[in-house]
């Protein structure tokens, strides 16, 4: 099997792009969420104390 | 979010999470130490929401004598060094050398927190421009934003600029341009890449 490495450095940086653009979504999503609600949903992902 | 800045204080009330419990406790300990610090790198986006974790926090410390450091050591009684169990080795071979130290609850690995000595002169305008974070009521001393953002930018790892990104667009409305800008440029980085890695138009 041989990999297009172009192809696939392409691919990653089109991901990293995204991860981006999503990130922008996520804090307009987060300056208008109460803190309670954002932070119990980070606490989720990172370990409630 | 609901965030208030008032000077060099901002204040901040959220559920808080085992890093945060974590970085208020190694804070109180220093602080009756006297140990003046800063709380840098990724911790700074995540206190504010970024959602991603960490196995460690990074806090930097001004330079402490070796009876300081032993104080701070035994009042770290919840927590141990998981670099060495000799507080003498811990300050003269890593401490001292600039080299991190890690402690962590005791009987647990992750997360922990890195403490380093002022070694470069990005620590030291760290500590010297820090902001204070109330969280919670809990007094914690943060890197200012300027300075976050572009050495994550200058740093240069997907995951360091997606925290310069996130830190950007939440205090876009707070941060100085020009003070941006400026430190971008004396890390040596081109304005048209930062600009367009922070989505500054």
């Amino acid at each position: 099997m041989t990999y297009d490495l172009e192809e696939l450095r392409k691919e990653k940086q089109r991901n990293f792009e995204e991860r981006l653009k999503f990130i922008d979504l996520y804090v307009e999503w987060l300056k208008k969420t109460p803190n309670k609600v954002w932070s119990r949903q980070q606490n989720e992902l990172i370990g409630k104390e | 979010m609901k965030i208030e800045f008032q000077g060099d204080k901002i204040y901040l009330d959220r559920e808080l999470s085992r890093l945060d419990r974590m970085a208020i406790h190694f804070s109180e300990k220093l602080r009756d130490a006297g140990i003046e610090h800063v709380f840098v790198s990724g911790y700074v986006a995540i206190v504010f929401g970024r959602n991603r974790t960490s196995e460690d926090i990074d806090v930097i410390c001004e330079p402490v004598s070796q009876g300081v450091f032993e104080e701070l050591w035994l009042s770290l009684k919840e927590m141990e060094c998981i670099i060495t169990s000799d507080p003498e080795s811990a300050y003269n071979d890593y401490l001292k050398d600039g080299m991190a130290l890690r402690f962590a609850y005791r009987g647990e690995f992750i997360p922990n927190m890195e403490m380093k000595v002022v070694s470069n002169g990005v620590h030291r305008e760290a500590l010297m421009r820090r902001k204070i974070l109330l969280l919670n009521g809990h007094p914690l001393p943060i890197s200012d934003f300027e300075l976050q953002i572009a050495y994550k930018l200058f740093l240069g790892s997907e995951k360091d600029i997606e925290d310069a990104r996130f830190l950007y667009h939440l205090f876009r409305d707070k941060l100085e341009p020009d003070s941006l800008m400026g430190k971008i440029k004396e890390f040596g980085l081109s304005e048209r890449e930062a600009k367009y890695y922070l989505g500054w138009s």
